[in-house]
């Protein structure tokens, strides 16, 4: 407990009580130079915590002391000789004050329990009558008892860490109190980038994650425990087994660029998979979401900064041993299935309806209309057909999915090592057949004291993926005919059961797959405290991170069941070096001015590899992938990049006796991806800040806890992919079909020859995307911080935009990588939280968040053109000045021709009728043409998203449950495969199936939603759809049992919880799910969101 | 004090790392799986691998599997959209109105993959004079390059008129365009093709698959006949047709000749015969297909490019009987099921049955060696097995005309798929669709109909028919009295020689044919052609883009 613990205290207990203090030795050093001093030795040293009042107690006054070995009671007593200071002990907390000289009055005996959230009893909680001295603490068993309590009187109880709670007494003589954590309190630490920072001294906005509202959820990743409850921070669904969510932080800064948050673990930026992480390794994430703070990572900085914590063990602390694990069942949160037999063949009746029907209002069926007569079918579905089959594809290509997770950690510490080693193991079964996924991971966490002066220490982790098994394209699936059957009589399975080039999905799954994706990370770190020079340190971190992956597969279906192999290897090795200087100290009268500065240089190197070898044509596969050799057609392909980055960055921290804070860095950054002329900028930043309620003025106005304005502005920029600035000179092989691209071979029986081409342009002036911004934020607590919160506003402008310019085809290019424009983001952010009940044993506490972000089209290219006297859009790639980054610029959908409506040429009765906005002379003309009936229907951004969290409980229950929100933003959402295919999409409908909710038209359903499949038009149209969404996404009820009840069994600490992942969601969005956007379209990507149910324990010894 | 000192070292050497770095070197970026043009374009080998590029980028526009591939057979005065537009696929240029729009998908198709085509030729050319080629080298290289960039032009002068003149590389950006007149750009093929007419090597000199002199000289011809210079372009051409290593092929020949009963002009189409290698001296310029090789675009275990059979062969294999039951036991590889087509392109009655002789005598090239005119039911278990589908039209024939047509074998392999596309029950299996062999971009006798077009064009009369009658005299056809002899006849013509070979839209385009010979013969897309026709329109997305510049948009767009 450092001296940023700095508590409330006001209470005197005889110095008679402090008998260990006498006992326990301490080591003090010469220089050491006032009780500050005296204090972090102690607690350094010791088990002991010290509790004083800041406006009683100046720590900071100087002292004389020697090199000396004594014991803490006499420590104390000799540097408090000449004060005006006493000291208490109870149990471990020693008690600093002013010598009182009031007396107790008269009142009666208070005595309760003080338990945490979980029910879990807290000893060393202090409880004080207010605005006396008088007071205890709370027992091993959270139990105290206070005498002389006057009737009118209020109890304070405070604890390190928990939140300062008041109860009036009003006649009771038992209070029993819940504390809380101090989740949004000033003394809690954040990490900052190359250091940490107590939450009271910043400027920026930085918001730590609550992982305790998520951890009875079934996350595998830990990025999943923070979706919805940080404002400004978007992360999106995960749907297949193993995969990564998006994360999005305040809006998009960019066009095209990289729109990742960086991820930092540990101080070191990370660049594998987030899944990678184990969740119960990690000790905090912290979001650094403002220019300012961002601007510590300079050049990769501009979409915010993820950082991640791992555990560590504390020096002299009991080891524990904790197993954590749950299992959890999953099924798609919409129950969507395709056409029966009967369903199917319908469909097709009313495709085809013209004939399908009687005319001339075709809803009378046309009985010679018959499906196995109209369609082409191969002579397997049409056997299927004429036999009655009605196989359900889609049933019997999923499953149920579930997960297990078991973790085991064991933490603890001697006097100068600290460790933590920690296992876990996760098996997911996904939904679709053959989606599996394990993952075990290792992690160890030590840190050592070599020498007074040096510590080092390693954060070391591995994490071994396994995601084999070949599971059927999603794609596949629910366009499986029902009348075609996957085996034959034989009970072999049908190539291609429809006849067409869908192949069985069952096939897929047969095949030997094999792919493991693994890695291993190791920081090792030295930190020095630099001798004669107080306060500097001198921190080196290395680190090094190889990812590799072996992907190999073989499939005797393969390439037409001639059979097909291959192994694929690939590695990347990440190698980042970090020194940093860091000065901490405090100076002048009563050490008023603080000033903490950092210096830091460093480079981080990255390198990939891939090699792919595979063969066609296999005699047979006995031996799977492991003798491509035998296979008639082998093909061999690597690719390879390397990337640097190389960095230096100072940064100057300043607080007038904490109330008044200035912080200011300044970051130069070079990356290799960037242009010849343009390989390094400089990002600057600072920011102010002032603590309101330092002020006399405010002091003494008890409804006010905190109120803290601060503001920001920092430059950051972001990076564009590798090798982008140059020219590239290509060969198509293998691209999009087997034998196509660049090669071509000469003559019958010639050898192939490779062709090239120029497939990218140069652009040797690219330079960096930058983003300027400003942030201005109010923190503030009411009611002895009943109530506290945080707003933010932000404004920033990205200049120089990395964006693929649309070039006119006919200069042999699509685009060229520019830098273009300006585009403004602004928002607000919000968080509030409230104790709306807080008893003996009921508490209840309520968490609201709320994000908005509005980002528009500040310039593009500055030409006008067209002499309008406005800037021009740049309509070709999609962009409006003051527009959204997202507009959606279309057709206006004005219904569906009917029967008997007049439909003019190239349109069709069923298809979608269009609003004629304009014409060449500027009024409708008649006749719909993309130059001139287009206009912007929306944005795909959405406008704001808020989440509710709530936390009930009761004695050892804990109900928790959270909603999460995103309001507003289009997508699109076509219900048909291919709507624009020259072929049409008939095909959707009478060649392939299809999900049962499609709301599509025909001359029975005139007022459905979409429009007849497979008809033409001369519009290409898609639909949109509006996202908006309002989800129940956790609920967890969890019990921690009695303590006392476990100590007999050894047990320290023992919890249960069941809980529900996206339980309930409303949406008018038609699909899969408005989150992930993933609407009717049959596609691979669009995997349903998963609802759960998990069940799970947590023990410690 | 010992180690005090130690600290300190420590601590220098540790902050030595800081300040080690050599900046510039350290932040260099070197591509490590790709080429830069800046360095790679150097020796013979290079500009002849920039060459190989434009042949596969030629070959994948015009035979790939996009959706728009074949789309300029499509929508024409010969062939159409089998199932029409009252049915249930929306096709291909059953309507023009809504095929050809400034947003559609078919005009940017040929847009962009023809100036690709014109980029990488300009890459080429430019890069040359810097380059370690020797001078001989330069000519032969740049003389392709000439040829592919006219090549490319010569479909977009025809399919769109005005289009951007762009003869040198672009290496910054450019979107200021302008488009130069239909003039201009036929002026600049000329000298192209004169390039390539003049320094490509002869026939015999090349590999199949490779272009020759007589290659350009015939598209020299045939861009002199749309500038009107019929002198220049007759002499062009007899240049082609009267090079001793060409001529047109009389006699069977091939790979084939042990199958009895055929002629030479069903020996022409038969898989290995169609590069001079085979024996074949009518084929000016082939585009190479090889199989299970990389680069060759075909797979004998995939369908891969090349969907002629699918697109042009009937469904006859899906064809019911005269009770509704399977007629057919599948797809086959035989005359009488023709593989696995599925009825996108059928000829237009013209093609069908006009051009030809009365009863289908007289002419090799419609006889029944090369022209499948019936089927007959395969499936033992049918009422109706042996029985001719003609005479006894089944159920779903009758309620689907398209299900059944005449089709021409040209459009595929019969008897001669690859085995691995077969079954073991002897049926063809989903992969099989494509046409498994060489294609033919030019064959001599479209040089004598183009230089009859010339003569025609100098009113020499005589000559243009004594040139149609070689065509016609290899097909043992009756001979065309010079009186009879007019464009249309010529067009005629080459639909019963060229029918599935030549891009038909170019044809009819380059002559300005395209909107009254389609509303004569093609109902289906006749039925929405307006003049505005005759030119695609200008892909709008090139015109929103060119900010810069002015793309003016084609009249009626």
């Amino acid at each position: 407990m450092k001296l940023s613990s700095i508590l409330l205290l006001l209470f005197t207990l005889p110095a008679a009580a402090s008998g260990y203090s006498q006992s326990d030795k301490i080591k003090l050093t010469s220089h050491s130079g006032t009780i500050a001093d005296v204090i972090e030795a102690i607690e350094n040293q010791t088990e002991y915590k010290i509790f004083y009042k800041t406006d009683q107690v100046n720590v900071y006054a100087s002292l004389k002391v020697q090199d000396l070995e004594t014991t803490v009671g006499s420590l104390l007593d000799e540097t408090l000789e000449n004060s005006d200071l006493t000291y208490s002990v109870v149990g471990k907390i020693i008690v600093l004050q002013k010598e009182s000289k009031e007396q107790f009055a008269a009142g009666k005996k208070i005595t309760g329990k003080v338990t945490d959230k979980t029910g879990g009893p807290l000893p060393g909680v202090t409880v004080v009558i207010k605005g006396t001295t008088t007071g205890t603490t709370t027992d091993v068993n959270g139990v105290y008892t206070i005498n002389d309590v006057p009737d009118e009187a209020i109890l304070v109880f405070t604890y390190i860490g928990m939140k300062t709670q008041e109860f009036v007494i009003a006649g009771k003589t038992s209070i029993d109190v819940i504390l809380e954590d101090a989740s949004v309190g000033l003394s809690e630490v954040v990490v900052i980038g190359y250091g940490t920072s107590k939450k009271a001294d910043l400027t920026g906005a930085i918001v730590s994650a609550d992982l305790k509202q998520f951890r009875e959820s079934p996350n595998t990743n830990i990025i999943q425990s923070l979706q919805g409850s940080l404002p400004g921070v978007t992360i999106g669904q995960i749907a297949a087994a193993g995969a990564e969510p998006d994360i999005k932080i305040r809006g998009r800064n960019t066009l095209s660029g990289n729109d990742n948050p960086l991820i930092v673990v540990d101080g070191v930026i990370y660049r594998g998979r987030l899944s990678d992480l184990n969740p119960n390794d990690i000790q905090s994430v912290d979001v650094l979401k403002d220019p300012s703070s961002k601007a510590i990572y300079g050049a990769q900085a501009a979409n915010g900064i993820v950082m991640v914590t791992t555990k560590g063990g504390k020096k002299n602390q009991k080891t524990q041993v904790t197993y954590s694990g749950f299992y959890s069942m999953q099924s798609p949160i919409k129950n969507r299935r395709n056409l029966n037999r009967e369903e199917f063949i319908n469909a097709g009746r009313d495709t085809d309806y013209t004939h399908g029907f009687l005319a001339p209002d075709y809803i009378q069926p046309n009985p010679a209309w018959d499906y196995g007569q109209v369609t082409v079918l191969g002579s397997w579905a049409f056997a299927g057909y004429n036999n009655g089959s009605d196989y359900n594809w889609y049933e019997e290509t999923t499953n149920p999915s579930s997960k297990k997770n078991h973790q085991l950690s064991v933490k603890g510490g001697s006097d100068k090592t600290s460790f933590f080693f920690s296992g876990g193991y996760s098996d997911e079964l996904g939904w679709v057949i053959n989606d599996n996924y394990k993952r075990i991971t290792t992690r160890m966490n030590v840190d050592t004291k070599v020498y007074d002066w040096l510590s080092i220490g390693t954060n070391t982790f591995g994490s071994f993926s396994n995601f084999s098994g070949q599971s059927p394209n999603l794609s596949s699936l629910p366009v499986m005919m029902p009348i075609a059957q996957p085996k034959n009589d034989k009970g072999d399975y049908v190539y291609q059961p429809m006849d067409n080039a869908y192949v069985n999905p069952f096939l897929q799954v047969q095949a030997d797959d094999y792919d493991h994706q693994n890695n291993i990370s190791s920081l090792v770190y030295a930190l020095i405290n630099v001798p004669k020079i107080e306060g500097l340190t001198y921190r080196v971190n290395y680190s090094y991170n190889y990812r590799w992956s072996a992907h190999n597969n073989s499939d005797k279906y393969g390439q037409n069941q001639t059979g097909s192999a291959y192994k694929i290897s690939n590695n990347t090795n990440d190698v980042s070096l970090d020194n940093i200087l860091t000065y901490d100290k405090r100076f002048g009268a009563n050490k008023i001015h603080g000033i903490k500065a950092t210096i830091v240089a460093g480079f981080n190197t990255n390198q990939y590899s891939y090699t792919k070898s595979s063969a066609t044509g296999f005699s047979n596969l006995n031996l799977s992938y492991n003798s491509l050799q035998s296979g008639v057609n082998p093909l061999a392909e690597s690719h390879a990049w390397n990337e640097s980055f190389l960095s230096q960055t100072a940064r100057i921290g300043y607080d007038y006796n904490g109330k008044y804070l200035l912080s200011a860095s300044l970051r130069r950054d070079g990356y290799s991806g960037f242009s010849e002329n343009h390989k390094t900028a400089v990002f600057p930043s600072v920011g102010l800040g002032w603590i309101i309620t330092k002020e006399a003025l405010l002091e003494n106005i008890k409804v006010i806890d905190l109120l803290k304005i601060r503001g920001s502005f920092g430059v950051n920029g972001n990076t564009t992919s590798r090798y982008s600035s140059l020219a590239r000179l290509t060969s198509d092989i293998g691209a999009s079909y087997l034998y196509n691209g660049s090669q071509y071979v000469f003559g019958d029986g010639g050898t192939t020859q490779t062709g090239v081409y120029v497939s990218t342009l140069a652009n040797k002036d690219l330079t960096w995307e930058q983003t300027h911004g400003y942030n201005i934020g109010v923190d503030f607590g009411f009611f002895d911080s009943r109530i506290t919160g945080n707003v933010d506003y932000y404004i920033s402008k990205t200049k120089d935009l990395l964006w693929d310019l649309i070039l006119p085809s006919a200069t042999g290019f699509t685009s060229i990588k520019s830098n273009v424009g300006e585009i403004q983001n602004s928002g607000l952010e919000f968080v509030l939280n409230i104790k709306a009940v807080q008893k003996e044993d009921w508490n209840w506490v309520l968490g609201f968040n709320y994000a908005k972000n509005n980002n528009k089209i500040n310039h593009l290219l500055g030409q006008d053109n067209n002499e309008d006297g406005k800037e021009d859009d740049l309509i070709a790639n999609g962009l409006f000045i003051g527009q959204s980054i997202g507009s959606v610029y279309t057709y206006i959908k004005e219904g569906i021709y009917q029967i008997g409506d007049v439909v003019p040429t190239g349109f069709s009765v069923g298809g979608y009728k269009f609003k004629d906005i304009s014409g060449p002379d500027g009024i409708p003309d008649g006749k719909i043409s993309a130059e001139y009936d287009r206009t912007i229907i929306g944005k795909a951004e959405a406008d704001y998203q808020f989440g509710i969290t709530n936390t009930v409980s009761y004695k050892g229950f804990a109900l928790k449950f959270f909603i999460n929100s995103i309001q507003g933003g289009i997508g699109k959402n076509e219900p048909w495969n291919d709507p624009q295919g020259f072929y049409g999409k008939t095909s959707t409908v009478l060649y392939t199936n299809r999900y049962n909710d499609i709301d599509s038209w025909s001359p029975t359903n005139p007022d459905a939603e979409y429009a007849l499949p497979g008809i033409t038009s001369p519009v290409s149209f898609s639909p949109y759809q509006n996202r908006s969404f309002i989800r129940l996404q956790d609920v967890s009820l969890s019990y921690t049992f009695d303590q006392d009840l476990l100590k007999k069994a050894k047990i320290s600490d023992l919890r249960v919880f069941a809980s529900g992942k996206n339980l309930f969601t409303s949406t008018k969005w038609d699909g899969w799910d408005p989150e992930t956007g993933a609407g009717l379209e049959v596609s691979n990507s669009g995997l349903p969101v998963m609802k759960s149910f998990t069940l799970g324990l947590e023990v410690s010894f | 004090m010992k180690s005090f000192i130690t600290k300190i070292l420590f601590l220098s050497l540790l902050l030595g790392t800081m300040l080690s770095c050599n900046k510039d070197e350290f932040l260099k970026e070197e591509p490590l799986d790709f080429l830069s043009p800046d360095n790679a374009l150097e020796n013979v080998s290079d500009f002849e691998s920039a060459l190989v590029d434009l042949y596969a980028k030629k070959r994948d526009m015009d035979y790939g599997i996009s959706d728009e591939s074949f789309s300029l057979l499509f929508g024409t005065d010969i062939l159409t959209h089998a199932r029409g537009i009252s049915d249930l696929t929306a096709p291909k240029f059953s309507s023009l109105v809504v095929s050809l729009t400034p947003t559609g998908l078919v005009p940017a198709y040929y847009w962009e993959r023809n100036f690709k085509i014109v980029s990488g030729a300009n890459v080429i050319i430019s890069r040359m004079p810097a380059s370690k080629l020797t001078d001989a080298e330069k000519l032969l290289i740049g003389a392709e390059a000439k040829f592919f960039r006219a090549i490319a032009y010569r479909e977009l002068v025809y399919l769109f008129g005005n289009v951007p003149l762009i003869t040198e590389e672009i290496t910054s950006v450019r979107n200021d365009l302008t488009q130069a007149t239909k003039q201009q750009v036929l002026e600049q093929m000329v000298a192209d093709f004169k390039d390539g007419a003049t320094n490509l090597p002869a026939i015999n000199k090349v590999k199949d698959g490779k272009v020759s002199n007589i290659v350009a000289s015939h598209y020299l011809a045939e861009t002199y006949i749309a500038l009107g210079k019929y002198d220049e372009a007759v002499t062009a051409a007899t240049t082609v047709i009267s090079d001793p290593n060409v001529a047109l092929m009389k006699a069977r020949y091939g790979k084939r000749t042990s199958v009895a009963g055929k002629d030479v002009f069903w020996d022409l189409f038969q898989r290995g015969n169609v590069n001079r290698a085979g024996g074949n001296k009518e084929a000016l310029w082939v585009c190479q297909m090889e199989e299970d090789v990389p680069g060759g675009g075909l797979a004998s275990t995939k369908k891969t490019i090349n969907y002629l059979e699918r697109f042009h062969v009937p469904n006859v294999y899906g064809l019911t009987d005269t009770k509704g039951k399977a007629g057919f036991q599948g797809p086959k590889s035989n005359d009488n099921v023709g593989g696995r087509g599925v009825a996108f392109l059928r000829g237009t009655k013209l093609l069908e049955v006009d051009v030809w002789p009365a009863g289908y005598t007289g002419d090799m090239r419609c006889n029944d060696n090369n022209f499948i005119k019936d089927a007959i039911y395969d499936n033992p278990a049918s009422v109706d097995f042996g029985k001719s589908v003609r005479a006894n039209p089944g159920v779903n024939w009758k309620a689907q005309d398209w299900r059944f047509y005449s089709w021409f074998i040209k459009a595929t392999t019969p008897g001669d798929h690859p085995t691995n596309m077969l079954l073991s029950n002897g049926l063809l299996n989903g992969d099989a669709g494509g046409t498994q062999r060489d294609m033919y971009y030019l064959r001599l006798s479209e040089s004598y109909l183009l230089r009859a077009e010339a003569y025609l064009g100098k009113g020499s009369k005589d000559l243009a028919a004594a040139d149609i009658n070689e065509v016609r005299g290899r097909a043992l056809a009756t001979p065309v009295a010079a009186a009879d002899v007019t464009l249309d006849y010529i067009l005629d013509e080459r639909a019963r020689e060229l029918a599935l070979e030549e891009q038909r839209s170019i044809t009819l385009r380059r002559v300005g044919k395209y909107v009254e010979r389609v509303i004569k013969y093609n109902p289906l897309t006749g039925a929405s052609a307006l003049p505005q026709h005759e030119l695609w329109p200008i892909p709008l997305k090139d015109i929103e883009a060119n900010i810069n510049g002015n793309l003016v948009q084609n009249t009626g767009y």
